[in-house]
């Protein structure tokens, strides 16, 4: 059992096969050299961490992810990243408010669980494609700070978005 | 692993950094520098959770010396140095504070973790961090402050100096930021909830934009396709500076395949894009690399063109473009005049299948300066050829323009007949380095003498050339065809030769062509011995390896003793042969060809009338592949001759693009 100590002073007791799920959890346990020694994450709010473990009890058992493949200069470009694969689970995991989606995102980061950050990404993603500027503001609560001039530059932009 | 090893593997690893460090590839930099982590890590598992015990112990309980005496700590140590310089270089401030951080805990006793933990803070805009980390710091390593090695008391020093400049005035405002926010959170409990794990996240005002842009928002953007992003670039001031200042975000876009009848591209988007990559708005060049042009929807030709053809397309290195209408051939013919013209300068490789005008090459081609590769598809049932009035003549309209330098590559299908004299004439005077060139006429041109002379005269110019593609007539008086002393393959399209040449010099066994392919011949050579003397004028001789007779008729060469005196001993180094498309080779041919040695390790005898016992006497007698498309087999027996055999894909051997069309 790995305790994990929240910025609100909350402790988790967590099996460590769901711990190490987080590589910075698991770098820091190695470090430390005791599997029980209490780990404090001062950037882990405690609704914000019991989500993620949520997350990684659920993955527990999922193969690790293949190591990413160094791409050569000869490769197709394949930057623009799928996001539609998305099991059903992950999906209601993530039917949550933006603000929370960001802090799991954060912390994904921080504690290093790439699946669950790669997750998160593609949520917001989805949130954006097909979207106009209008809508995006509006979905993120976005001001629109631009002047008219650059308002003005970018509608010329793209006007050749426009034709029929 | 023991410690020399893994102070070699370490040593590599910085080194691999540092390379891409001082070009000021960060990303990869780190990620170089993680996999070496992880592999100093991995390198110490077997003595496995003891040594990280044992490391770990010493960190917090150690206390005389600085340095613990663990090989892997200091290792590891300056790892994480290295990825905290990078994180803060790419302003990825959450990264640098997580190194940094665990810099901290694995040498407590080092001076230089605090350092940069602090300087971290002080970009972070937390200068009360920083000073606190800093006090610590020089509390924690009190010792260094004298001590003998250099680097750490340096970090002291520097730690000392940092602390003293960081401004009270700044410190005050902070705190009471702080207190601020506090009195807030009493006033409003419920927003507490919605505070973030980084405190750089405050509720109602766009909360993507104060995420970190390397860590969070671009992984967010990359899973974006071209037209959100372009709609992201309009929602606010953040948002645009934000991806205009991320070079790859776009540049890595720009490496396209346009499709504007399926994915959403649509020429303003490509002129867009290109525009972009002009660097139009911020002054930094983009090389796009590569533009495929694949199917336009109708009406929106004009557009792509006028797009490409831009002064935005000095960047494009490849283009690829197929256009149905006659678009391109207007737009050329309207650049026609005194007026110098200046785009694609950097373009490399051209492939047009587009109906297209070969006179208005010579508009064309002095545009493209770094041109190496040209390939055109002229179309010729919708190519306008109002332009060809005056191509009676012999002579077109001089052209005192140069072409472009470098073509080394010309491959041009379905030119119309009547430019027969123009062609061998601009590439004999301006295209002279070439190594490739493919003529292929919409219809086989016959050959005059003085035709012929051209042709000669042209080929007497291209001293680099390798391969040659025609479609003509066979060149049957001149002795000089194969003059090129590199000149190594050799494809005929529809070639009508009637006679061996007249005037035959019988050249000797030692000659360049290796590779001979006769396409949809139409040969009336009546004998054996008259067909040799046509193949041993081609330059073909001990040098042969690949011979191609595909749907050419001649009989005697399908028999035992044909091919054994016309064939085997003609080229005794022959590696492939295809005899395909003709129904006179048979079982008969596929026995004759194996039945001495030397015989060809690949042949092809697809769509002729061989069956199941001649492929059987190729596979018995030892020939490493076979092509048998388009034969008739039952389907045991074709299972029979997979697993027995590799077979050739017909394709493999490039076939011309306007087969079907002549044809």
């Amino acid at each position: 059992m790995v305790t994990l100590v929240s910025n609100d002073n909350k402790k988790f007791e967590v099996p460590k096969d769901v711990a190490y799920k987080s590589v910075l959890i698991k770098n820091m346990v190695e470090d430390i050299g005791d599997e029980n020694a209490e780990i404090p994450l001062p950037r882990a709010q405690a609704s914000v961490l019991e989500k993620v473990i949520d997350y990684c009890t659920y993955h527990k058992d999922d193969p690790p992810l293949p190591a990413p493949v160094q791409k050569t200069q000869d490769d197709q470009p394949d930057r623009i990243r799928r996001t539609t694969d998305i099991i059903e689970w992950d999906y209601n995991f993530m039917n949550l408010e933006n603000p929370v989606i960001f802090e799991i995102m954060l912390l994904a980061n921080y504690l290093d669980i790439v699946p669950l950050f790669e997750l998160t990404c593609k949520t917001v993603a989805n949130k954006i494609k097909g979207k106009s500027p209008e809508q995006l503001r509006e979905i993120f609560g976005i001001e629109n700070d631009f002047t008219p001039e650059q308002l003005d530059e970018i509608r010329r932009e793209n006007e050749w978005a426009e034709d029929p | 692993m023991n410690e020399a090893q893994l102070k070699e593997t370490f040593e590599k690893g910085m080194a691999k950094a540092h390379e891409h460090f001082v070009r000021s590839e960060l990303p990869l930099t780190i990620q170089i520098l993680e996999r070496l982590e992880n592999r100093l890590r991995g390198s110490s598992a077997p003595t496995g959770s003891a040594h990280a015990r044992s490391l770990g112990s010493k960190s917090r309980s150690a206390t005389a010396s600085t340095t613990t005496t663990d090989p892997l700590a200091p290792l590891l140590f300056q790892v994480l140095d290295r990825r905290c310089l990078c994180a803060r270089r790419m302003k990825d401030f959450d990264r640098a504070q997580k190194d940094a951080q665990r810099m901290v805990t694995l040498c407590p006793r080092e001076p230089k973790g605090y350092l940069v933990l602090g300087r971290v803070a002080e970009m972070r805009g937390k200068p009360m961090l920083a000073h606190r980390t800093y006090t610590e710091g020089l509390k924690r390593c009190a010792g260094c402050r004298d001590s003998s090695e250099k680097t750490a008391e340096t970090a002291y020093k520097a730690m000392e100096t940092a602390l003293a400049a960081i401004p009270i005035n700044d410190l005050q405002q902070q705190s009471s930021n702080v207190k601020r926010q506090q009195q807030q959170q009493q006033q409003h409990p419920q927003k507490l909830k919605s505070r973030s794990a980084s405190p750089a996240i405050g509720p109602g005002v766009d909360p993507l934009s104060k995420l970190p842009y390397f860590e969070v928002f671009q992984p967010i953007l990359n899973s974006l396709d071209f037209k959100s992003l372009l709609a992201c670039m309009s929602v606010s001031r953040r948002w645009r500076e934000m991806i205009m200042s991320d070079d790859r975000m776009i540049s890595e876009r720009l490496d396209l395949t346009i499709n504007t009848l399926s994915n959403g591209w649509r020429s303003a988007d490509l002129r867009w894009v290109l525009k972009w990559g002009a660097g139009g708005a911020r002054g930094k060049k983009r090389v796009i690399q590569n533009v495929i042009v694949d199917t336009v929807r109708p009406g929106h030709e004009a557009g792509v063109v006028e797009a490409l053809f831009s002064t935005y397309s000095h960047n494009i290195k490849k283009l690829k473009l197929n256009l149905k209408q006659t678009t391109l051939f207007d737009f050329f013919l309207s650049l026609y005049g005194p007026k110098p013209i200046n785009f694609c300068t950097n373009l490399e490789s051209l492939i047009l299948d587009a109906p297209f005008s070969t006179l208005l090459l010579s508009i064309a081609l002095p545009m493209f300066t770094a041109l190496k590769r040209l390939e055109i598809n002229f179309n010729p049932n919708i190519t306008p050829n109002y332009f060809f009035l005056d191509l009676s003549k012999k002579d077109p309209p001089s052209d005192t323009r140069p072409g472009p330098q470098n073509l080394e590559v010309l491959q041009l299908f379905n030119i119309a007949p009547d430019l027969k004299w123009y062609i061998p004439k601009y590439i004999r005077s301006k295209l002279t380095k070439l190594k490739t060139l493919t003529l292929s006429y919409s219809k086989c041109i016959q050959m005059t003498d003085q035709l012929e002379e051209q042709f000669t005269e042209m080929l007497e110019n291209l001293p680099d050339l390798e391969s040659l593609t025609l479609n003509a007539e066979y060149l049957s008086s001149s002795p000089n065809m194969v003059k090129s002393p590199r000149l190594k393959n050799l494809s005929f399209y529809h070639p009508q030769w009637s006679s061996a040449p007249r005037n035959m010099h019988g050249p000797e066994a030692q000659l360049p062509t290796k590779d001979l392919r006769i396409q949809y011949g139409n040969i009336t050579i009546s004998s054996g011995p008259e067909f040799l003397a046509c193949l041993r004028h081609l330059g073909c001789g001990h040098n042969l390896t690949l011979l191609l007779l595909e749907n050419v008729r001649l009989p005697y060469l399908y028999d035992e003793e044909g091919y054994d005196r016309y064939v085997r001993h003609a080229f005794p180094n022959l590696q492939t042969l295809s005899f395909g498309g003709v129904s006179e080779v048979g079982d008969e041919t596929a026995s004759a060809i194996v039945a001495r040695e030397p015989f060809p390790q690949n042949v092809i005898v697809s769509q002729t009338s061989t069956s199941y016992f001649g492929v059987r006497a190729l596979i018995t007698a030892g020939v490493q592949r076979i092509g048998i498309q388009r034969c008739y087999f039952t389907m045991k027996q074709l299972l029979e001759i997979k697993n027995s055999i590799e077979l050739i894909e017909f394709d493999r051997f490039n076939r011309p693009l306007n087969d079907q069309r002549v044809a």
